[in-house]
């Protein structure tokens, strides 16, 4: 405990490909990449996904979503949600011009994900533990999807 | 069979409070000083440590909406519908699985509380189809009424909708398992309730499914209640499909009496017809929960009825005709013969009514020959002591035992409501059952003693291993089944049955009040019959054969015809062409069970009535009414011109066949076990093996269940399993 993220990413999981600039992020349990390691920052699943800049944040989703148990509604409506948004993302990107959701589509599924944690309460957390790091992603690696979908 | 629902555990410790919320129905009472003060919108609340939020917003009055939660399963916590706000508490917390911490402020009706439902609501609809007009829960479903106070109010949905596969799980129960909310309601009672494992999910996230894992039959004798419980129409009652909508029917309040445990019943009807038969809740008999034959057995009321006055030709043929003539035939035989050649058998469903008029008929004519089909014995103290014929503990008495012994039943068929009494005081309160007799399967684990009849012997004079156990026991209850008493050596075995549950009282030192002897009877009539002073069984008939017999509903074909002399004249009077009706001369048509105000006594001794729910078919009459008219024109007329009148008779004869609703104790279990000492009989050596061994038994017992064609579909599914029944391609 209270150590920085850096130390142990670096100790099991080897340093980052090339250089610390190739990191995209790093998603500890179920929080935001800013906080020291620490059980207040919600490490109870002592789990870390460290990404480069190679990997597609929106596979997120689909991590998230597999990992699901179906028990609870939020976590088992939710997910398949993030997903079809997302099928509809990328039917819209291919059907960009003259589509009813397009970059607008983008917006509205934005507004929509920043209402999904404070929806999420579930059995085991996982809208929690899932609903910041895909919240997070959407915020702050926008313009990467927006570059994902070529919108 | 695991005694304590995993799920429920595993979820309740899940959940981050640390007392498990299924442990507080066993939670002892507390001292008022353990109470824990808790604020519901502001309203201060005092309540038991260990209490849910949900309980405790109960018990300030206001309801929580749900799915998932129901209070008598265990707690899965899955839906999130009852997600409410706690003051000062970062996240809305899931009301049924939280225990309440002293001094929190529960907001029931606040901004976040109501985002939070219309959140869930909004996901909890997302997959769900829009069928609502032709869904059969509509104007029942819960997932409608709460989506209407509760939902949002538009929709953000645009993407497609999830498709599951409908199962087959037997002719009773029709799946639309594209409406299923996953709130698991229904595995939950399969598992915890009914006792079978055959219901689960599988599937993970999003193809989350419920169902019999392979295609088979959901193989239970309660299997009807998960309609109920089913907060969707994704589970839905397959013979009422498509038949009626709730605001269209008449409902009447009425019990049932297709077996002797008398459960409440709520009989839906429209246009004279009965729709479907729903349990009514009543905490000492079936609390929510009806069986199968119940519930489902109601389209037999409308086939092989008998309509109008029959009587039997020349040649042999019966041949529709008047009321005056059919009466005044009977009047006719009933005079033309003196009185000891008269008798009457009173079947299974006959009320106290038209017991108490067909006694006070044939007493009128110098007969005694009264006796019911069911036989009991009547050596010792026989019927004269109540106690040694009545299901003395009740059905709650269950609950307060710890060791209970079952002795040539099998309880999960003959009495469901009763058997799944026993499995909840076997599920919780770690209740002792051992059996003697056939080795069935209960849905629960028991100690077998054995099915010979000397394992009795043994039992009764105390050197059996299991009598150290029955000693040990705080609250013994021994109960034996009728059917063990329908055999030869009835008495014997009700003498061995009587002194091993006098020993267990004496050796256990149970207090005075507690009973021990049970007799579970399998026909809602026989209390009452016994009650009024009716012989148990057609002995007295066979031995003195008589020249006129008068059956009362008596369908069990326990005598026929080569059992009277040839010229002797049988009168059929019921509601059902069935056994009884076949060899009659005469037949007069009854009114069942839905059809008449009529009292029953189940085999508590508890009395209730029937009310009448639709008008008998065609010519039919009330059975008491027949009695009287063929009494006026026999010349004996009955002194009861009114329904009131005939129960004040009653009252005379037996006071407590009218107050209903309660329990009348019986005593003198010592007196009874000194007169059955001197029974001198000995048992045979035949196993005790009861009728119903297995579901395909259940299902068709009675004229009423026998002409039922949802009944006869369960025996073939039983049987040959759920495909072989053909549906209309409608469900």
């Amino acid at each position: 405990m209270s150590v920085s993220l850096g130390e142990p990413t670096e100790r099991h999981a080897g340093v980052v490909w090339d250089s610390w600039d190739s990191l995209l992020g790093v998603i500890p349990g179920a929080g935001r990449s800013s906080l020291p390691l620490s059980l207040e920052a919600a490490l109870g699943t002592a789990a870390v996904i460290v990404m480069d800049k190679l990997v597609n944040a929106s596979c997120m989703f689909e991590f998230y979503k597999y990992e699901n148990c179906g028990q609870s509604t939020p976590c088992r409506e939710g997910y398949s949600d993030f997903n079809k948004s997302f099928c509809c993302m990328h039917l819209s990107a291919a059907f960009s011009s003259g589509s009813t959701r397009g970059y607008g589509g983008l917006l509205e599924d934005k507004e929509l994900f920043s209402e999904i944690e404070e929806r999420g309460h579930t059995i085991y957390g996982l809208v929690g533990g899932a609903a910041w790091p895909v919240q997070e992603t959407f915020f702050i690696f926008f313009f990467i999807l927006i570059n994902h979908l070529k919108i | 069979m695991l005694r304590l629902p995993t799920i429920g555990r595993a979820l309740a410790g899940a959940a981050k409070g640390s007392l498990s919320p299924s442990n507080t129905m066993r939670t002892p009472v507390r001292a008022a000083s353990n109470m824990v003060e808790v604020f519901v919108d502001g309203k201060p609340v005092e309540v038991e440590p260990g209490t849910t939020v949900l309980q405790a917003c109960e018990k300030a009055g206001i309801q929580i909406p749900r799915f998932c939660y129901h209070e008598r399963l265990s707690v899965a916590g899955n839906c999130r519908m009852c997600l409410v706000e706690i003051e000062k508490a970062p996240k809305p917390v899931a009301a049924c699985a939280m225990p309440v911490m002293k001094g929190w402020n529960i907001l029931t009706n606040s901004e976040k509380t109501r985002k939070a439902r219309e959140g869930v609501m909004e996901f909890l609809l997302a997959n769900h189809p829009l069928d609502c007009p032709i869904c059969d829960q509509g104007g029942e479903c819960d997932l409608q009424d709460q989506s209407m106070q509760f939902g949002s109010d538009r929709s953000r949905f645009t993407e497609g909708k999830r498709a599951v596969e409908d199962k087959n799980i037997g002719p009773l129960i029709k799946t639309i398992m594209t409406r299923c909310i996953q709130c698991t309601r229904c595995v939950r009672f399969a598992s915890e309730i009914a006792g079978v494992e055959d219901l689960g999910t599988t599937g993970r996230g999003n193809n989350l499914q419920i169902g019999t894992y392979v295609e088979k039959m959901f193989m239970s004798e309660l299997s009807g209640n998960v309609i109920d419980i089913c907060p969707v129409g994704a589970l839905t009652s397959k013979p009422y499909a498509f038949t009626s909508r709730p605001w269209e029917t008449r409902k009447t309040e009425s019990i049932d009496v297709l077996d002797a445990v008398g459960s409440n019943i709520v009989l839906s009807t429209r246009g004279g017809e009965v729709m479907r038969v729903l349990p009514r809740l009543n905490e000492d008999i079936n609390e929510e929960w009806i069986s199968d034959k119940t519930r489902f057995a109601y389209d037999g009321l409308k086939r092989q009825r008998l309509t109008q006055p029959l009587v039997k030709d020349d040649s042999g043929q019966l041949i529709p005709t008047t009321w005056e003539d059919a009466l005044s035939r009977v009047a006719g035989a009933l005079q033309s013969v003196q009185g000891g050649e008269v008798a009457a058998i009173a079947g299974g469903m006959a009320d106290a009514e038209a017991l108490v008029s067909l006694k006070d008929l044939l007493n009128r004519l110098n007969s005694e020959n009264l006796c019911t089909e069911e036989v009991f014995p009547m050596s010792g103290a026989g019927t004269d002591l109540r106690s040694n014929y009545l299901l003395n503990s009740r059905i709650t008495g269950i609950e307060e035992c710890d060791v209970l012994l079952l002795i040539g039943t099998n309880p999960r068929y003959e009495a469901p409501m009763f058997n799944a009494r026993i499995r909840k005081s076997w599920l919780h309160n770690e209740l002792r059952v051992a059996l003697v007799g056939h080795n069935v399967d209960l849905s629960y684990s028991y100690d077998h003693l054995g099915q010979e009849t000397s394992v009795l012997k043994e039992l009764a004079n105390g050197t059996h291993p299991f009598c150290q156990v029955l000693s040990a026991a705080k609250h013994p209850v021994v109960v034996v089944g009728s059917s063990a008493l329908q055999r030869e050596d009835g008495a014997a075995i009700l003498s061995a049955v009587s002194t091993i549950a006098q020993n267990a009282r004496t050796s256990s030192g149970v207090e005075e009040g507690w009973k021990v002897l049970n007799v579970l009877h399998r026909v809602a009539s026989q209390v009452a019959a016994l009650d009024l002073g009716y012989k148990a069984g057609v002995d007295a008939i066979r031995k003195n054969p008589p020249k006129v017999l008068y059956l009362l509903g008596a369908d069990g074909g326990c005598i026929s015809r080569v059992d009277l002399p040839k010229d002797s004249l049988i009168i059929y009077q019921g509601h059902h062409g069935d056994v009884g009706a076949s060899m009659a001369d005469i037949i007069l048509p009854g009114a069942a069970y839905t059809e008449k105000y009529a009292t029953y006594v189940n085999t508590e001794g508890r009395s209730q009535h029937t009310r009448v729910a639709v008008s008998p078919p065609g010519m039919a009459r009330d059975d008491w009414k027949i009695l009287r008219a063929v009494s006026e024109l026999a010349g004996v007329t009955l002194p009861y011109d009114s329904l009131d009148e005939v129960r004040s008779r009653l009252a005379e004869v037996s006071p407590n066949l009218v107050r209903y609703d309660d329990v009348e104790e019986a005593n003198y279990f010592r007196q009874a076990n000194e007169l059955a000492k001197a029974v001198k009989q000995d048992l045979l050596a035949a196993p005790l093996v009861p009728l119903q061994l297995a579901i395909k038994d259940f299902y068709m017992t009675d004229s009423i269940s026998r002409a039922s064609q949802t009944m006869a579909k369960c025996v073939k599914a039983a049987t040959e399993g759920a495909a072989a029944v053909d549906e209309p391609s409608v469900c």
